[in-house]
């Protein structure tokens, strides 16, 4: 018990750290993975909702103790979209096939762009402090570039943990 | 899988109530200060792993940028190819160290002849987990216990204007780069007319000069510097150097391009300027 705590949490640490320090630094628009987002779906498809909820929240909590935002944006963002993952994977997803994956990728990566820029923007008019949203194609290339490298990064997890794991595999029960 | 009648699945409030309660809790207990001490000790701890995060990146980075030459090059020097693919990975490590010696010796250099105080440090993160304005932002492993806080202006190599502090919290300092577009300057064209501005980023590329009379003559190539009008920021701080000028004689002011005199994808290190 207190050894997969700790592993977790080891693990939500080197996480944030690749995505803070690593993937920010990379070349070529690489930096526009979010590693943190693709690990969350693994997590809600693998470990269930409550598990993702708490890594939600201490991810959502390490990520606002090193960001500028207002305390709190990363942690109800992410608990949010562990939240609509979850009911999406009740609702809709009865299976958990590569499709599942991806359409919970857009699904989450434009739910996260839309609730970290909306509090963004919020927190720089609530402070009365100038923030520039450029709605060009910059933008929406780099909104897109994200959801395609998302989606991608989700694809290859995927099928390397297929390759580990039977847990994602279809099972078929064959009448004898 | 538990459903109700409308085929929705079925909500337990006590675990609802007791996971906002655990999230209410904790953004409260930021706000009190309570967490301070545990937050400090987690990004203590953690900096050195950003830094070498980091460093790993930048090393990725310049790998990727010396490829995509030498495969240019290779195209037209076919018979070196060979050759220079397996020094590469050899030169970029002595190429890194090399430049992180360099920029350490500009700053030092720059610093020495100077009597202002400055804190040196590692930069640990591009942009932060805002990925959708790249090289706008850096974050550095500095903050309020070093002395640092929003306003003050931070150097590159040879002491070009970067950028300045926007946020600090404890260990952690914010820098909008000097192209970022919410980062201002208080600007002065090195010419005849002594041209006073505000020099302001430019959709993440470069920086402009707005507002400038008419009447005043500026040149491509003519140097701009800090005019020294901000509090904490000295006057003839290097910050660019003219690379366009945009006069319509219709107009009531023109307005000038600054070009940056420093790469900002190179910046692993940077100096931040303390009050004297």
């Amino acid at each position: 018990m207190y050894g997969k705590i700790i592993f977790t949490i080891l693990f939500t640490v080197f996480l944030v750290a690749t995505q803070l320090s690593f993937i920010s630094g990379l070349p070529a628009g690489f930096s526009n993975v979010n590693l943190i987002l693709v690990s969350l779906i693994f997590i809600s498809v693998i470990g269930g909702s409550k598990f993702s909820v708490w890594w939600a929240i201490g991810a959502g909590l390490f990520m606002d103790i090193l960001s500028f935002l207002s305390f709190g944006t990363y942690l109800l963002s992410l608990v949010a979209i562990a939240l609509l993952i979850d009911f999406s994977l009740k609702k809709w997803f009865t299976n958990r096939s590569l499709y599942t994956f991806l359409a919970l990728t857009i699904l989450a990566t434009v739910s996260y762009s839309i609730l970290i820029k909306l509090s963004s923007y919020l927190m720089h008019f609530l402070s009365g402090s100038g923030f520039i949203l450029i709605l060009n194609e910059k933008f929406w290339t780099n909104e897109l570039s994200q959801l395609v490298l998302n989606l991608l990064s989700v694809a290859v997890i995927f099928y390397f943990f297929n390759l580990l794991s039977i847990k994602l595999k279809p099972v078929f029960l064959i009448k004898k | 899988m538990p459903f109700n009648l409308n085929g929705m699945p079925k909500i337990n409030p006590i675990k609802i109530i007791f996971f906002v309660a655990a999230i209410v809790l904790l953004i409260f207990l930021h706000y009190v200060k309570i967490l301070a001490p545990v937050e400090n000790m987690l990004v203590k701890i953690t900096s050195p792993i950003f830094s070498g995060f980091y460093l790993a990146s930048s090393y990725l980075r310049h790998t990727y940028d010396e490829q995509a030459g030498k495969i240019n090059l290779a195209e037209e020097n076919e018979i070196l190819r060979d050759q220079v693919n397996n020094l590469i990975n050899e030169n970029v490590k002595l190429k890194l160290l090399e430049e992180e010696n360099e920029i350490l010796r500009d700053q030092l250099g720059f610093f020495s002849g100077h009597n202002d105080k400055y804190l040196i440090s590692d930069v640990i993160s591009r942009s932060g987990f805002d990925s959708s304005r790249p090289n706008q932002t850096l974050l550095i492993g500095k903050g309020e216990r070093d002395g640092l806080r929003p306003g003050l202006v931070v150097l590159g190599g040879q002491g070009i204007v970067i950028g300045k502090i926007i946020s600090t919290k404890e260990n952690l300092s914010e820098i909008c780069l000097s192209i970022n577009p919410e980062c201002k300057l208080a600007a002065t064209i090195q010419n005849e007319d002594k041209t006073s501005g505000i020099a302001q980023g430019d959709l993440g590329l470069t920086i402009k000069m707005n507002f400038i009379p008419q009447t005043k003559k500026m040149a491509e190539g003519d140097i701009v510097i800090t005019s020294g009008l901000e509090q904490n920021i000295p006057r003839g701080l290097v910050i660019g150097s003219v690379s366009q000028v945009n006069k319509e004689n219709n107009e009531l002011w023109q307005s000038a391009i600054i070009e940056p005199l420093i790469d900002f994808n190179d910046l692993t290190i940077v100096s931040v300027l303390l009050p004297s």
